[in-house]
């Protein structure tokens, strides 16, 4: 798993797909021919030593219906790239496209380090007014990859059903329907939470702030702090809201802990909220998520 | 195994209570309406001081389970009664377009209860000339990509298609003639579809139904 470990979060990489073809045979690309299709290498490409079970191909935008197509996307870009050239064994298979910032993307990051799966960055360049339009909901976090049946690449929006899927799909989940719902609820309950931190942060007129963030810590915290603690203490104070194990769950709320901590330093810690603290501790000391938090990849803000 | 016993908890309106409703009728499921009374008190014994919750009561062993937050109720009852796609992809596509409804919700929420009286007309009409439009397009291009026929993804009805079949009737309770056949076809089908889908049609008419 080295390879994963060699990539950085570098604003202008190109985004690159990496199709797994049979044969090293090139035909010209026919939208929808199917995966077996390489296609035009647009743009210099930085050196790489493939396996012989990988080809690197830079995908056309396929023909998709306006709200999935792509537009200038997924071309290869140059790259001003200061880094040594990395070995290319696998491709990653998520692209997270967002601004270079945790926000709203951080919490799929944070599940795709925890599943241990490969992903890149991708973030909005000056083209973003021409792109915003090419996303389904015109807005960010988009989670590009391939749709494994009709082998299109694909984009999927809005932050909470790309943490859902990823977390289902890496068996992220409580095991148990209704422990997975009294989970869910309280993931909904820490995004209500995160939300009100980014209306604050960005949206919040700079002489209005500190009155917002005094009626935050006075509100809300107290408020977030009972209602979790409740319900991890209904479930053994370990750390977990429903069933055995973490889940997208406890990284959420790991995240919400973490930008109430950036917002007003020392509000959640082990004496004031010690059952969060847990969850807290849960999630920072999971071997994969302990070595992304101490990474380059990790974005400041 | 025996059926638990659904009780939704919530304020005698539609609101955020009627997308649970909605699945829970469309599943053909009996359920109760419970109104709060003492609201003070109320207020304290639910897992996040809020309404709506969904009172699950297991019919061996009698306990009831409350379960909190709208979008996690409808998530579970649509799981359970298998008014979801199939796909797990499919499944991301829809929930992602349940989760702009939520947002287009908020934001209609907010004009109409978070708005003081003297800027509510500025923010219907910021409303009116940004974010609905907005939704209509991306919504439409789903259902386009999907042949225009009523569903968002795959070929059946599922919880997102009852959401939008609600959102659509608050929008144009807020801004009439908001979505209609006209100003917004594709949509308007979905309407259609969760309309006179045979257990929707016979709720619609019955009793059950909120009339705000």
């Amino acid at each position: 798993m080295s390879a994963r470990h060699a990539f950085r979060s570098v604003p202008g990489r190109i985004s690159l797909t990496i199709a797994r073809v049979a044969t090293f045979s090139t035909h010209a690309a026919v939208p929808g021919a199917g995966a077996a299709t390489s296609t035009i290498l647009a743009g210099p490409v930085r050196p790489s030593r493939c396996s012989a079970q990988y080809k690197l191909v830079a995908s056309v935008a396929p023909a998709l219906s306006p709200a999935h197509r792509l537009g200038p996307l997924h071309q290869a870009r140059p790259i001003a790239n200061t880094h040594t050239p990395t070995t290319i064994m696998a491709a990653p298979a998520f692209t997270v496209y967002y601004w270079p910032g945790k926000g709203r993307a951080e919490n799929v990051r944070l599940i795709l380090e925890a599943a241990g799966v490969l992903y890149e960055n991708k973030y909005p360049g000056d083209d973003w007014a021409a792109e915003k339009p090419t996303t389904p909901f015109g807005q960010l976090p988009v989670l590009l990859m391939t749709d494994d049946k009709s082998k299109q690449l694909m984009q999927l929006a809005q932050s909470a059903a790309i943490v859902r899927f990823l977390a289902r799909k890496f068996n992220l989940v409580a095991e148990d329907p209704l422990d997975a719902a009294l989970a869910d609820s309280v993931f909904e309950h820490s995004i209500e939470v995160s939300n009100k931190i980014i209306r604050l942060v960005w949206l919040t007129p700079k002489e209005e702030k500190p009155a917002e963030i005094e009626k935050f810590k006075q509100e809300v915290v107290p408020a977030f702090i009972k209602a979790q603690t409740a319900i991890l203490e209904k479930n053994g104070n370990k750390g977990i809201y429903a069933g055995k194990k973490m889940t997208y769950v406890e990284i959420a709320a790991y995240n919400t802990i973490d930008e109430i901590n950036t917002l007003i330093p020392g509000t959640v810690t082990a004496t004031t909220a010690p059952a969060l603290w847990k969850v807290h501790e849960l999630v920072a000391n999971n071997a994969n998520i302990k070595a992304y938090l101490a990474s380059p990849r990790r974005h400041e803000m | 195994m025996a059926s638990p016993a659904y009780t939704v908890y919530y304020w005698q309106i539609k609101g955020r209570g009627e997308m649970i409703r909605l699945v829970l009728e469309a599943a053909g499921v009996a359920y109760e309406n419970k109104y709060p009374k003492e609201w003070a008190t109320e207020k304290a014994s639910l897992p996040f001081g809020q309404l709506p919750a969904l009172l699950i009561t297991d019919p061996k062993t009698k306990q009831t389970t409350t379960l909190a937050q709208s979008a996690a109720i409808v998530r579970y009852l649509a799981r359970k009664y298998n008014l979801v796609a199939a796909d797990p992809l499919d499944f991301a596509v829809a929930d992602s377009i349940f989760e702009s409804a939520v947002d287009a919700t908020n934001a209609m929420i907010k004009v109409v209860w978070g708005t003081p009286e003297a800027e509510k007309p500025a923010a219907l009409e910021k409303f009116n000339t940004e974010v609905l439009p907005s939704f209509i397009k991306a919504h439409t291009a789903f259902l386009e990509k999907n042949g225009n026929k009523g569903i968002y993804v795959g070929n059946k009805l599922t919880y997102v298609e009852l959401t939008i079949f609600n959102i659509i009737n608050e929008l144009n309770t807020l801004i009439p003639d908001a979505i209609t056949a006209k100003t917004a076809p594709a949509l308007w089908k979905v309407r259609e579809t969760v309309a006179n889908h045979d257990k929707i049609k016979a709720y619609l008419a019955s009793p059950r139904l909120h009339s705000k």
